[in-house]
């Protein structure tokens, strides 16, 4: 799947990258992804998979999803189905 | 003087063409220390109420930070400060690069500058001497073309230079300063201020160390070392280093709050033509201000549908939002030669791209047409329309006239709705900040002595989770509770005043926002022990929150003797109105809660709730008492007040 960590999340990717492809053999729950990544789960204010912005707590994420996480300074988004702006092309970064 | 300070201050008075000296003792800086606090004690002591901003009469006080010039990351800021022709009232802009410091290495604490040259002149301070030369030659030439010519004629090409542009010789009310070509104090119109005092350039050179002034150099240096070190292993600063402000852009957008088509909307459909990816393919490379490591400053320089050279800064995050998204323009090219435009000519960015906004929205509802605007087609996603807007606005030509002063004094020329457009605050256009999803935010822009800005507090955002590294980092600060962005009760209300005295302390200070706590690359316990470095007085949190709220307090009073009154403190309509579109669509700011907000505010600074005016008991406390009698107003020459001012 591919993953976009936003903002001063890039810290935490993969040598220190914002976008890269993770694998995932099966579907496991977007906080179980998150914490093999090593994204302190208090730094992330906001997740998005396939652009929809979904509950860390409660979405569930596969190796065909994409999966976005902004930092704090993106603001406050509530959770639910909104979609996020924008179509968001995929660039390295 | 050991104490971070050189205990002197530059007098010029442009009128009579004398320069002079004046020295301050350190009971005065440890209640004025620098920067905000030591420019508003001048402009309250000497500017006469009701004068000019414009005219000879105002006081422009270019003043450096305590810490300004010490080796560590960020310490690198200075302010400029007069009344303000944009808003009328306290007018105060922060720049960050070398001028500053090395205006402290020149030993001069600050310079205060009154009058009006009857030709173009510019200073050049050197190791404590002044003198005023002439700048006939150079007035109406390019920032590059003066910068040379001045090293030139002072045969030393490492003279730091600053400046103002065109539209500041011509008098934009929103024309800003540049030191280095790249570094700029944006805001509140000083660069107008300089330029209707004929003055075109201020050329400084000193050879003195920081480490010569601070009490302490070896504790400073081993600090400075420390952070340094960390700025790459520090999640926030190593954000800024690799990215830059630009990097918030695709983050804002999700969040839904990137102003877009002049602060309707929150989320941009092309972003992805500005975004940081975007950014990137652009990017040539990164520089940094005076001895800091962080190394946020972007270069850019391409050749393709638009050319930018790498003369000035790129564009920040506020360009990118302000020329992108709310004026809808998904192409980055033209965003940055946009930017590049605003620093060759000298035009503070945001102002500039608020007002063209709101211009846009004016002319996509019929209140002004072809006619008025030279033929310009000015729908929002013209860039040509744009650009070539820009150079007007510089030059006051055409309908650049009526958009040089401003979207508040253009939106009542064209009267109808166009007030309803006016994205500003006393007068100064927002930042790219959107309050709808950051009340707080929200409340500094209202109740900003300066108009709307983004740096007078923490963001909303910062202070959501307990145990993210923002959050922790200000625990020093007394701040306990976290809250959510959209709440305005009380929790809020306390987190921005502890933030704003302490932002207000770091105008003092000299350093950068991106600095210390809540980003936090400079932790709390780091600024008392750099202070205490450079000073040697033994400040707590307590007494550097209280020179914030001292700076805070000047400021307003200045305001209140220019007629400024608590309907002063609000922001536009539109804010109160549902967001278009985005994550946040549907969401706006409750009337009565932000006046509540602000009424409890008003009440923690000591501020009568009814009028916002200081009470005398908070002025006293602070040690302003002196700023209440008539005797702050009357002296064109500092005259000494009636009241214990511990000043000299």
């Amino acid at each position: 799947m591919e993953v976009h960590l936003g903002g001063h999340l890039g810290f935490y990717g993969p040598g220190r990258r914002s976008r890269f492809k993770v694998h995932l053999d099966a579907e496991t729950t977007l906080l179980e992804l998150i914490r093999e990544l090593g994204v302190p789960e208090a730094e992330i204010d906001l997740a998005a998979v396939n652009l929809a912005i979904v509950s860390l707590h409660e979405a569930r994420v596969g190796d065909a999803d994409r999966l976005d996480l902004y930092p704090p300074m993106g603001g406050g988004a509530p959770t639910g189905t909104l979609r996020l702006g924008g179509t968001h092309g995929h660039r390295g970064s | 003087m050991s104490h971070g300070t050189n205990g002197s201050i530059l007098r010029v008075d442009l009128t009579a063409g004398s320069v002079s000296t004046d020295s301050f003792d350190e009971g005065f800086y440890r209640r004025y220390p620098g920067g905000k606090a030591l420019a508003a004690w001048h402009l309250l002591r000497e500017f006469r109420p009701g004068g000019d901003p414009l005219g000879p009469e105002n006081v422009l006080v270019l003043a450096t930070g305590l810490l300004t010039g010490a080796p560590i990351s960020t310490a690198t800021r200075f302010n400029a400060i007069a009344r303000s022709p944009l808003t009328g009232g306290f007018g105060e802009s922060e720049a960050g690069g070398y001028w500053g410091p090395e205006l402290k290495m020149a030993g001069v604490d600050a310079i205060v500058v009154t009058g009006r040259s009857p030709d173009p002149v510019y200073l050049a301070v050197k190791d404590g001497a002044a003198e005023i030369r002439d700048a006939r030659h150079l007035w109406g030439q390019d920032p590059p073309v003066v910068q040379a010519a001045i090293r030139a004629e002072l045969d030393d090409r490492l003279v730091r230079v600053l400046q103002i542009g065109r539209a500041g010789e011509n008098r934009v009310r929103y024309a800003m300063l540049m030191n280095e070509l790249r570094h700029y104090n944006g805001r509140t119109g000083m660069g107008a201020v300089m330029g209707s005092k004929n003055l075109r350039a201020v050329a400084v050179r000193g050879s003195r160390r920081y480490a010569d002034l601070a009490h302490d150099p070896a504790a400073l240096a081993a600090l400075g070392r420390r952070i340094s070190k960390l700025v790459p292993e520090h999640p926030q600063s190593w954000d800024l280093r690799t990215k830059g402000t630009p990097g918030l852009t695709d983050a804002m957008n999700a969040g839904g709050i990137l102003p877009t088509r002049n602060f309707r909307q929150g989320s941009f459909e092309r972003v992805d033509e500005i975004d940081f990816g975007a950014y990137l393919a652009l990017r040539s490379g990164t520089r940094s201000c005076y001895a800091c490591a962080v190394r946020c400053k972007p270069e850019m320089a391409f050749s393709d549908r638009h050319t930018v050279t790498d003369t000035y800064d790129g564009p920040e995050y506020e360009a990118v939002a302000g020329f992108g998204s709310d004026c809808a323009i998904g192409d980055l090219q033209a965003v940055a030669r946009a930017n590049e435009l605003c620093n060759e000519l000298g035009l503070d960015v945001i102002s500039t791209a608020g007002t063209i906004a709101f211009a846009m929205e004016c002319f996509e509802h019929g209140l002004i047409g072809p006619g008025d605007t030279d033929g310009l087609e000015l729908r929002f996603g013209n860039a040509a329309a744009l650009l070539e807007l820009v150079v007007r606005i510089a030059d006051r030509s055409g309908f650049g006239e009526l958009l040089a002063q401003g979207s508040r004094r253009a939106a009542e020329a064209i009267g109808g709705d166009a007030p309803s457009f006016a994205m500003q605050v006393k007068g100064q256009e927002l930042p790219m900040h959107e309050p709808r999803g950051k009340v707080g935010v929200g409340l500094g822009y209202a109740t900003n002595e300066a108009g709307a800005d983004h740096l007078v507090g923490f963001h909303d955002p910062l202070f959501v989770k307990a145990d993210s590294v923002p959050f922790r980092s200000v625990a020093d600060l007394g701040i306990s509770e976290p809250t959510g962005v959209l709440d305005l009760g009380e929790k809020k209300v306390r987190i921005w005043h502890t933030s704003e005295r302490w932002n207000s302390a770091e105008k003092v200070l000299g350093l950068c926002f991106f600095g210390p706590a809540p980003r936090s690359l400079i932790q709390v316990a780091d600024v008392l022990t750099a202070v205490r470095a450079a000073t040697g007085w033994d400040v707590t949190v307590e007494e550097l929150l209280e020179v914030g709220e001292r700076a805070v307090n000047m400021a307003r009073v200045f305001n209140v003797r220019e007629g400024f009154t608590r309907a002063d403190d609000r922001l536009p309509d539109r804010l109160f109105t549902p967001l278009e579109n985005g994550a946040l669509a549907g969401t706006s700011i409750a009337r009565d809660d932000f006046e509540q907000a602000i009424t409890d505010l008003y009440l923690l600074k000591g501020w009568d709730p009814t009028t916002g005016v200081p009470t005398e008991a908070r002025l006293r406390k602070l040690g302003l008492e002196w700023t209440a009698g008539e005797s702050v107003a009357g002296g064109a020459s500092g005259g000494e007040g009636t009241s214990a001012d511990p000043g000299r």
